[in-house]
C-alpha cells in the first residue's frame, strides 16, 4: 500500500467549513491536507469549485487556499480510522487506498437533505431540492423543463432562483412553512413562493410526467410538472464521526465545545455536521477549528466572537422552518420508508425498536445503510439510529483487502 | 457549460459530453429516467444527487452498482441502465 | 415428564430458545419463553444461518445431520422472509493434500448416508466459475442449507406464541434458585424444568457452567446475483474451527437468497471488544477476493463482529445441569448453533418426555463436563 504521510492538521470534507479550516490551519504555520469524495473541492455551497463562483466570499476563500500549501486529495473517501492517528482513504475513481496520518483531525462532512416519505416519493423525477442543483450543476439539462420545488428551509428560494437562471421554468416554490415566519424570504423567487404549502402526493403518468397533488391553504390543486424537488432540511454526515468515537446527539449532529472540540481528543467538528446551518456558519466554524487545531489562539480570540453571532443569526433563520405535523402522516401503508430493500411503511408499524424492524424487515441493511431510512424513522417512529459500523461507505473488497496491508 | 468534447456510450447509444458532465446528468439528459430496479423491481432514479441514497446506481464500463451522481464522464466509457 | 402439561421456563429466545418453544409446545407442553431483548437479537442475529453437516467428530456429525434432517422437513412451513436456500455446500481442496481429505470426507458422508459428490477441477469451475484457477476439486453437499435466522428465530416464537406459550420480552432474567425464576422486573415464575438458553449468557444463570464467547467477523457485500451458488468453505476450515490458536481465519463464502455474499470466518478467543479489527477483517477479506478473485470489485457494505457461545470441548451442553436439579442447560452450540438448535430442541423434548431419542443424548450431557471441574474443586 501507498504513502502513510503525515499532516500536522487534516481536514475531512472541502466544503466551505472545511476549506476555511484548512487555509487558517496552514497560515499557522502547520502542514495541512483536505481529503474528499468529489473530484473538485467545494462542498455543497460551492460544487464545481471555488473559481466558478463570482462572489465575493469565494473569491476571498480562494485567493487564501492558493496563497498556502495545502495537500488537496480528491476523489479520496475516508472509510474509517486504520489505528487511533491514521485515516484510511479509499480513491472514488480507482482501486487505489492510501493511508494519511494526523496530528490534529478536523470532521467537515457536511449534510445530506432530509426525505420525508408520501405517496409517490420515489418516481424518477423526484429528487431532492439541492439534489436537483447538484445534478444541474453537474450538467443536467434543465433549460424549459417545468419544475416544482417544495419542502421547507433557506434551501428553497435559494435554489429556484438557481434553477430559473440555468433556464428551468419553476412553476412552484412550496414552503410548508407559515407565512408570519418565512415572508421575507418569498419577494427573492416571486408570486410561485408558496407558504402553508406542501406536497401530499406525486403520480407518474408515463412519459416523463409527473402528477403532483399539492395542499395549499386547505385546498387542494394538482400541478404537471416533469422534475418535483423536495427535502425538508439538512441531516448531518456524522457517521464517520461515530466510527472515529466522538458523541453524537441523538439529532445526529456532533457535540462540539466552544473551539469546535469533539468528545475526542484531537478532533474537531465544523460546519453543516455540527447541526449549524448555513454556509456562513460553516465558515466560521472552520476558522475556530482551524485556529485552535494549530494552537493559534493570538488568531482564535477574535474569530470566537464572531462565530457567535453568525451562529445566533442562522439558529433564528431556521426555527422559522419548523415541520408541521402534517408533512409526518403524509406516507401511507403502502409507501415506501426503506428504498434499498423497499420496506414499505405498514411492515414497520407493529416494531417497537428499529433493531428489531431492521432485523425483521431488512429496514436500513441495503447499500445506504440507513443514510435516508434512519432520519426518517427516528422521526416518525421515535427510533434511535442505527449502529455504524465498517466500512463508513461501501467500499470495494480489493480496497478492504488493500487496507489491511501495512 | 464547457464543449461537448467527450463521447460516452449510454445503453449502446453514442453521446457527445463536456468533461464536467456527472454521468448521472448524461443519462437524464440523454432522456431516461429509469436507472435501475428498486429489489421489488420498481423503477428509480437519482434522488440526493450527492453519493448517499445509491438510487443512481449504475453499471460504468463493465462494473456494477456505481454511483452516477458521483462520477464524472470520461472519453469513451460506457454506461448502462437498469442492469442488476 | 409424565405430567403433560408440566410447564417449561425457557430462558433466552435466540434459536435454540425459539426451537425448544415451538417443539415444546407442539408436543403439549405450557410453556414460558423469556428473554431481555426480541426473539433472535443475540447470536442469531449475528452470524452466518449455515445448515452444515459437520463433521469435527462422530458427535457432531451425528447431531448436526439429524438437525439438518429436521430443518428439511421444518423447510415446508418456514416463510419466504426466513430465506430458506437448499444451496449445498462445496468444500474446496486447493491441493493435493485436501483432496486426500476430500475422499476421507466423503466417505464420511457416505457411512451416514449424507449426499455428496468428488469433484475434480472441470467440474469445480462449472459449478462455481468465480473461483480462481489451478484448484484441485471439491466435495459437493448438495442438501446444505442457507437460512436467515433472525426470521426463523421470530417465527418459531410466534407459532409457540399462537399456540399458547407465553413469552416475556425484554425482562432480564437475574437469577434462578430452585424451580424459581426471578426477573429484573421483580416477577417470579416457577416451572416444573427450567431451560437455560442464554448463549454466552448462560454462565450469569449457571455460574458453574463454562461458556466462552468466541468473537467471529462477518463482511456483507451488495447485491451480486449468481456470483456464487454454493456456500463455499476451505478445507482448512475444519483445522481452524476446533484449532487452539488464538486467532483463526478461513475462506467462506454463502450466498444470500438476496444475491449478497456474507463473507466469513474468523474465530478469536477472549475479546469482548464487538469493533471490528481491521487486521483480521482485511486477512479474512483477502483470502475472499484470493479465491475469488472477480469479487475484488464487488462493494463491501458492512462488516461486523458477532459472538459465539462455545463449550469447553466443541459439542454443545443439552441436558440436566447436575448442579441443579430444576435447571437444564441447552447452550455452548459455538459455531453450529443454528445448525443444531432443531436436534437440540428434539433431544431435550424426548428426553422430558422419557421417550427413546433419534441419536444418542449422553455425548451432549453437561455432566460429562460439569461432573469433571465438580471433581477438581
Ligand atoms: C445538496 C445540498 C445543496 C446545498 N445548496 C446550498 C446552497 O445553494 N446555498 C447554501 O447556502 N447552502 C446550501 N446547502 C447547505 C450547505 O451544505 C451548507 O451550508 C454548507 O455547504 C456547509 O458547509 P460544510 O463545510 O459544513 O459541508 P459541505 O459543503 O457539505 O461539505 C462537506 C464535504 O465533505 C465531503 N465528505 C463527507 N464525508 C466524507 C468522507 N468520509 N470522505 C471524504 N469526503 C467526505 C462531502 O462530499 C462534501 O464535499 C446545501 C446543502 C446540500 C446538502
Ligand atoms: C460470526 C458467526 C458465524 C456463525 N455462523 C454459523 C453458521 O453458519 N451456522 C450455524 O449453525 N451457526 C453459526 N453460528 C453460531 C450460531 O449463531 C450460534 O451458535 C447460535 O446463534 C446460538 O444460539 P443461542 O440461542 O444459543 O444464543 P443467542 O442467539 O445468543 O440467544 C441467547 C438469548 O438469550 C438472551 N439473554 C442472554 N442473557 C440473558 C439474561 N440474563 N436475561 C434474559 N435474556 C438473556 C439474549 O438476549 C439472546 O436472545 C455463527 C456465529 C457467529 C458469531
Ligand atoms: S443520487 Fe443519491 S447516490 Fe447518487
Amino acid at each position: 500500500m501507498s504513502n502513510d504521510t503525515r499532516y500536522e492538521v487534516v481536514v475531512v470534507g472541502a466544503g466551505p467549513g472545511g476549506i476555511a479550516a484548512a487555509c487558517c490551519a496552514a497560515e499557522s504555520g502547520k502542514s495541512v491536507a483536505v481529503i474528499d469524495e468529489n473530484a473538485v473541492a467545494g462542498g455543497q455551497f460551492w460544487r464545481g469549485g471555488l473559481s466558478q463562483y463570482g462572489t465575493r466570499q469565494a473569491s476571498q476563500w480562494l485567493k487564501r487556499s492558493q496563497a498556502v500549501s495545502i495537500d488537496w486529495l480528491e476523489n479520496a473517501r475516508v472509510v474509517a480510522l486504520r489505528s487511533p492517528d491514521t485515516l484510511a482513504v479509499c480513491r472514488t475513481d480507482s482501486e487505489d487506498v492510501r493511508t494519511v496520518r494526523f496530528g490534529r483531525l478536523i470532521l467537515a462532512t457536511g449534510a445530506r437533505e432530509l426525505f420525508l416519505p408520501f405517496p409517490g416519493w420515489t418516481i424518477p423525477g423526484v429528487t431532492g431540492v439541492g439534489a436537483l442543483q447538484a445534478l444541474t450543476k453537474s450538467g443536467l439539462d434543465i433549460h424549459g423543463k417545468r419544475v416544482v420545488i417544495a419542502g421547507s428551509g433557506p434551501l428553497l428560494p435559494v435554489v429556484a432562483l438557481n434553477l430559473k437562471q440555468y433556464g428551468a421554468d419553476v412553476l412552484l416554490v412550496a414552503e410548508q412553512a407559515p407565512e408570519d415566519r418565512v415572508g421575507r424570504f418569498a419577494a427573492s423567487v416571486g408570486e410561485q413562493y408558496s407558504t402553508d404549502t406542501w406536497v401530499e402526493r406525486v403520480s407518474s403518468n408515463g412519459d416523463g410526467e409527473l402528477a403532483v397533488d399539492i395542499r395549499q391553504s386547505g385546498d387542494s390543486i394538482r400541478v404537471q410538472c416533469e422534475l418535483l424537488a423536495c427535502a425538508y432540511g439538512l441531516v448531518p454526515n456524522s457517521e464517520l464521526a461515530s466510527l472515529i468515537g466522538c458523541r453524537v446527539r441523538p439529532d445526529a449532529t456532533i457535540e462540539v465545545d466552544a473551539q469546535q472540540s469533539t468528545s475526542s481528543a484531537g478532533v474537531y467538528a465544523v460546519g453543516e455536521v455540527t447541526g449549524v446551518g448555513g454556509a456562513n456558519a460553516a465558515i466560521m466554524e472552520g476558522q475556530v477549528a482551524g485556529y485552535a487545531a494549530s494552537g493559534n489562539t493570538e488568531a482564535l480570540e477574535p474569530v470566537l466572537a464572531q462565530r457567535d453571532r453568525v451562529r445566533e443569526i442562522t439558529e433564528r433563520t431556521y426555527a422559522a422552518y419548523a415541520l408541521r405535523e402534517e408533512i409526518f402522516r403524509l406516507a401511507e401503508d403502502d409507501t415506501i420508508i426503506c428504498r434499498c430493500e423497499d420496506v414499505a411503511l405498514g411492515s414497520l408499524l407493529s416494531f417497537a425498536a428499529g433493531r428489531t424492524a431492521k432485523l425483521q424487515t431488512r429496514c436500513g441493511m441495503g447499500p445506504c445503510q440507513g443514510r435516508i431510512c434512519g432520519p426518517i424513522t427516528t422521526r416518525l417512529f421515535g427510533w434511535s439510529s442505527g449502529s455504524v459500523r465498517l466500512p463508513g461507505s461501501p467500499v470495494s473488497l480489493g480496497q478492504l483487502a488493500a487496507l489491511g496491508d501495512r | 457549460m464547457g464543449n461537448d468534447d467527450l463521447s460516452v456510450t449510454i445503453n449502446g447509444t453514442g453521446f457527445a459530453v463536456s468533461p464536467t458532465t456527472s454521468v448521472a446528468a448524461a443519462i437524464q439528459n440523454a432522456g431516461i429516467t429509469q436507472f435501475r430496479r428498486s429489489v421489488s423491481g420498481s423503477s428509480r432514479g437519482p434522488l440526493c444527487g450527492m453519493g448517499a441514497c445509491f438510487e443512481c446506481r449504475v453499471m460504468i464500463d463493465g462494473l456494477a452498482h456505481r454511483r452516477s451522481c458521483l462520477t464524472l464522464c470520461r472519453d469513451g466509457m460506457e454506461i448502462l441502465t437498469d442492469v442488476e | 415428564m409424565s405430567d403433560t402439561r408440566a410447564h417449561i421456563v425457557i430462558l433466552g429466545a435466540g434459536i435454540v430458545g425459539s426451537a425448544c418453544a415451538d417443539v415444546f409446545v407442539s408436543d403439549g407442553l405450557r410453556v414460558t419463553l423469556i428473554d431481555r431483548s426480541f426473539p433472535g437479537s443475540g447470536a442469531t442475529a449475528e452470524g452466518m444461518g449455515h445448515i452444515v453437516a459437520m463433521d469435527g467428530s462422530p458427535e457432531e456429525l451425528a447431531l448436526s445431520s439429524y438437525s439438518r434432517e429436521l430443518w428439511h422437513s421444518l423447510s415446508g412451513s418456514l416463510s419466504s422472509s426466513c430465506e430458506y436456500r437448499r444451496f449445498g455446500t462445496i468444500w474446496i481442496a486447493a491441493n493435493d493434500r485436501h483432496m486426500s481429505a476430500v475422499a476421507a470426507k466423503h466417505r464420511v458422508y457416505d457411512a451416514i448416508g449424507i449426499e455428496s459428490h468428488i469433484l475434480d477441477p472441470a467440474q469445480l469451475y462449472r459449478q462455481e466459475p468465480n473461483l480462481r484457477p489451478g484448484l484441485a476439486g471439491g466435495l459437493l453437499v448438495p442438501d446444505d442449507v442457507v437460512v436467515y435466522p433472525p426470521a426463523v428465530a421470530r417465527e418459531l416464537v410466534d407459532r409457540a406464541v399462537a399456540r399458547g406459550a407465553a413469552a416475556i420480552f425484554g425482562v432480564d432474567v437475574v437469577r434462578v434458585d430452585g424451580p424459581t425464576v426471578y426477573l429484573a422486573d421483580r416477577q417470579e415464575i416457577t416451572g416444573d424444568v427450567i431451560i437455560n438458553a442464554l448463549g454466552i449468557g448462560a454462565p450469569r444463570i449457571s455460574p458453574h457452567v463454562p461458556v466462552r464467547p468466541r468473537r467471529g467477523h462477518l463482511v456483507i457485500t451488495e447485491r451480486v446475483p449468481a456470483f456464487v451458488h454454493h456456500q463455499l468453505v476451505e478445507l482448512g476450515y475444519l483445522d481452524s474451527a476446533h484449532g487452539t490458536s488464538p486467532v483463526s481465519v478461513a475462506f467462506n463464502v454463502q450466498p444470500r437468497a438476496t444475491g449478497q455474499l456474507l463473507i466469513g470466518s474468523s474465530r478469536e478467543f477472549d475479546v469482548e471488544n464487538s469493533t471490528v479489527d481491521w487486521e483480521i477483517l482485511s486477512r479474512m477479506v483477502r483470502l475472499a477476493v484470493d479465491y475469488l478473485p472477480n469479487a475484488r470489485s464487488l462493494d463491501a457494505i458492512r462488516a461486523w463482529t458477532g459472538f459465539r457461545p462455545a463449550s469447553a470441548d466443541g459439542l454443545p451442553y443439552i441436558g440436566p445441569d447436575p448442579y441443579n436439579e430444576n435447571v437444564w442447560l441447552a447452550t455452548g452450540h459455538e459455531g453450529l448453533g443454528i445448525t443444531t438448535a432443531l436436534g437440540t430442541a428434539h433431544l431435550l423434548l424426548d428426553q422430558l418426555r422419557g421417550r427413546s431419542t433419534a441419536i444418542p443424548a449422553e455425548p451432549y450431557w453437561p455432566a460429562r463436563i460439569l461432573e469433571e471441574s465438580r471433581g477438581e474443586r
